[in-house]
C-alpha cells in the first residue's frame, strides 16, 4: 500500500515538473538586436506624409493676390494697398517689435525726401523708355517695383 | 498474493516506462525547439551581419564614386546581400539587406549631400555684372562663377570680392533640379513643379502652405506663418505664380521656412529682426531683392534663372548662401550692401526644400547622419 502510494506520488511530482517544463517554453522567442533611433526623423520629413495635396487658402494667412489679368496698380492704388498691409501688420505684431523696425529704418527726413526724388526720378526715365518699348515686361516689372517701394518709403518713413 | 503482486508490479513499471517514454519525447521536442532557436537566433544575428557588410560596402563604395548605384543580392559567406540606393530630401539613403537561412535583416543610413554652392556666399552658373550708380558691394567668404564678372558701375560703383574664382565648371556653381518625372531629362520645369509638391509632402501638412495661382501672391508677415515650413506657389505654367515678400514672413525667432515659387519671387525691404531665423527661396524664374532702407537678412536663395540686386536706397546685408543657375546681377542705387557667408547649410542644417534640388550634385558628406534597422 505505501509502494503504491510512493509510486503514485513520484509519478505525480514527474508529471508537475514536465508539465511546468513545457507550459510557457513553446512560444517563438524574438530576437532583439539592438536598434539606434532615426534622428528626428519625423521632424526632418523622413516619414513621408500620405494625404491628397489642395490648395489652401491664401487668405488665412494674410496673403494677398493680384490676378495676373488685372491691370497694374497705379501709384495711389499701390499707396493704399501698402497702407492698408501696414495697418494691418501693426495690429498683428506687438509693439515692442514694431518699435524694434522703426528703430532698424529709422533715418534723417532729408534722406527720405531725397530717396523719394531718386525713385521719382527713375520711375520716369523707366515710362519714358515703356513708351518707346511699350511690350517691354522687363521695365513694367522695375516700374510696378519702384512703386512699391515709393509706396512703402512714404508709409514708413518717420 | 504472489500474483497480484506481480502483475501490480507490471503494471507500474508499464506506466513507469510509459511516462519515461512521454518525457523522453517531450524532452526530444523542447530539444528540437531550443536548437530550431538557436539556429533562427544564429541565422539572425548573420543576417544582421551581412546587412552591415552591405551598408559598409554601400559607404566606401559611395565615397570613392558618388555614381554607385547599389547592388543586386550578392553572396558572402553562405547568406546574400544587396543594397539599395535612394535619393531622399536629407541626402542619399543607404539601404543594405542581410539574407541568411529563414532571416533577412534591413540597415538604413543617410549621407548628406554637401552641393558645392554651399561652400560658397555667392555662385553664379553664368555671369556676374554691376551695372549700378554709386553701389559699393562687398562680399565675404568665396564668390564662384562659371562665366564672367564684368563691371560697367557709374560714380565709384565697385565690388569687393574677399575670394572670387570665374569660369570655373558648373557644377561647382550651380545646382540640377533632379528627373523627378522619370523623363531621363532632368532639370525641367516639371521636375522643378515635382520637387514643390514633394518638398511639401516632406513636412506635415500643418507645416506648409500651398497655393495654386497665376497671380501675384504677396506675402507680408503674419503669426500664422511662424511654424511653416515651405510654402509652394504653383502657376500652370513657367513663369507663373510669382511671390512678393514684404519684410520677413513671421518675425518669429529660430524661423525656418523656404518660399517656393514656378514664376519670380522678388523680396521687399527684408527685414529680419528675429534670432537663429532664415528665409529661403526657391524660384524657377528670377530673384529680385528690392529695399528702400536699412535692410538685413539670412538666407538661402537660389533661383534657376537670374538674381538681381536692383533699386535699393539703403545700407543692406546678407547672409547666407546666394546661387543663381544663371546670371547675379547688381543694379545698385545709392547703396551699400555686404555679403557674409553662413556655413548652417554646409555643416548639414540644410533649409526645408533644399535637400531636393541639393541632391543632385555636390560632395558626398563622408559623415553618416544616422542608422537605423527598418522594418517592412
Amino acid at each position: 500500500m505505501i509502494n503504491k502510494k510512493v509510486v503514485l506520488s513520484i509519478l505525480l511530482s514527474c508529471l508537475a515538473i514536465v508539465l511546468i517544463l513545457s507550459v510557457g517554453k513553446g512560444e517563438k522567442e524574438e530576437v532583439v538586436i539592438e536598434e539606434k533611433p532615426a534622428k528626428k526623423a519625423a521632424e526632418q520629413g523622413q516619414e513621408k506624409a500620405q494625404y491628397e495635396l489642395v490648395p489652401d487658402d491664401p487668405e488665412v494667412y494674410g496673403m494677398v493676390i493680384i490676378e495676373g489679368g488685372e491691370e497694374y496698380k497705379t501709384q495711389k492704388e499701390w499707396d493704399e494697398f501698402v497702407e492698408d498691409n501696414i495697418k494691418k501688420l501693426k495690429s498683428e505684431v506687438s509693439l515692442e517689435t514694431w518699435v524694434q523696425i522703426e528703430e532698424e529704418i529709422k533715418e534723417p527726413p532729408k534722406v527720405t525726401e531725397e530717396k523719394l526724388k531718386e525713385i521719382d526720378k527713375r520711375i520716369g526715365e523707366l515710362k519714358a523708355t515703356l513708351r518707346r518699348e511699350p511690350s517691354n515686361e522687363d521695365v513694367e516689372k522695375r516700374i510696378e517695383d519702384l512703386e512699391i517701394l515709393k509706396a512703402l518709403t512714404k508709409s514708413l518713413a518717420p | 498474493m504472489i500474483k497480484k503482486r506481480k502483475a501490480a508490479a507490471l503494471i507500474t513499471a508499464c506506466i513507469i516506462a510509459v511516462f519515461l517514454g512521454i518525457v523522453g519525447i517531450l524532452f526530444a521536442f523542447r530539444s528540437i525547439q531550443e536548437r530550431n532557436l538557436a539556429t533562427r537566433y544564429v541565422d539572425s544575428v548573420r543576417a544582421f551581419w551581412l546587412a552591415e557588410a552591405g551598408l559598409a560596402k554601400g559607404y566606401n563604395e559611395l565615397m570613392s564614386s558618388p555614381s554607385y548605384n547599389g547592388e543586386s543580392w550578392t553572396t558572402l559567406a553562405n547568406g546574400d546581400y544587396r543594397v539599395v540606393k535612394n535619393i531622399t530630401a536629407d541626402g542619399v539613403e543607404i539601404r543594405a539587406e542581410g539574407r541568411y537561412g529563414s532571416s533577412t535583416h534591413a540597415l538604413t543610413s543617410t549621407l548628406a549631400i554637401v552641393p558645392y554652392p554651399f561652400e560658397n556666399t555667392i555662385s553664379a552658373g553664368d555671369d556676374i555684372h554691376l551695372s549700378g550708380t554709386q553701389a559699393k558691394v562687398k562680399v565675404y567668404g568665396k564668390t564662384r562663377l562659371s562665366g564672367d564678372y564684368t563691371e560697367e558701375g557709374q560714380d565709384g560703383s565697385n565690388i569687393w570680392f574677399a575670394d572670387k574664382q570665374a569660369g570655373i565648371d558648373s557644377s561647382y556653381t550651380n545646382f540640377v533640379i533632379p528627373d523627378y518625372d522619370n523623363n531621363g531629362t532632368p532639370d525641367e520645369f516639371n521636375d522643378f513643379v515635382t520637387l514643390g509638391r514633394e518638398s511639401i509632402a516632406d513636412y506635415p501638412r500643418k507645416k506648409t502652405v500651398y497655393i495654386q495661382t497665376n497671380g501675384m501672391v504677396n506675402i507680408f508677415p503674419t503669426k500664422k506663418l511662424g511654424n511653416k515650413k515651405i510654402i509652394f506657389v504653383e502657376g500652370d505654367e513657367e513663369g507663373t505664380g510669382d511671390v512678393y515678400i514684404y519684410f520677413d514672413a513671421s518675425w518669429r525667432n529660430s524661423q525656418d521656412i523656404t518660399i517656393i515659387s514656378t514664376g519670380d519671387i522678388t523680396y521687399v525691404q527684408p527685414l529680419q529682426i528675429q534670432k537663429d531665423a532664415r528665409l529661403n527661396t526657391i524660384s524657377w524664374d528670377d530673384y529680385n531683392e528690392i529695399s528702400t532702407f536699412y535692410s538685413t537678412h539670412e538666407s538661402v536663395l537660389y533661383a534657376h534663372d537670374d538674381i538681381y540686386y536692383r533699386d535699393t536706397f539703403g545700407y543692406g546685408s546678407v547672409t547666407g548662401n546666394i546661387i543663381a543657375g544663371d546670371d547675379i546681377r547688381f543694379t545698385h542705387t545709392y547703396n551699400d550692401k555686404n555679403f557674409y557667408y553662413s556655413d548652417r547649410a554646409y555643416n548639414g542644417d540644410v533649409p526645408p526644400g533644399f535637400g531636393r534640388i541639393a541632391a543632385g550634385s555636390g560632395v558626398l558628406s563622408s559623415q553618416i547622419e544616422d542608422w537605423q534597422e527598418t522594418y517592412d
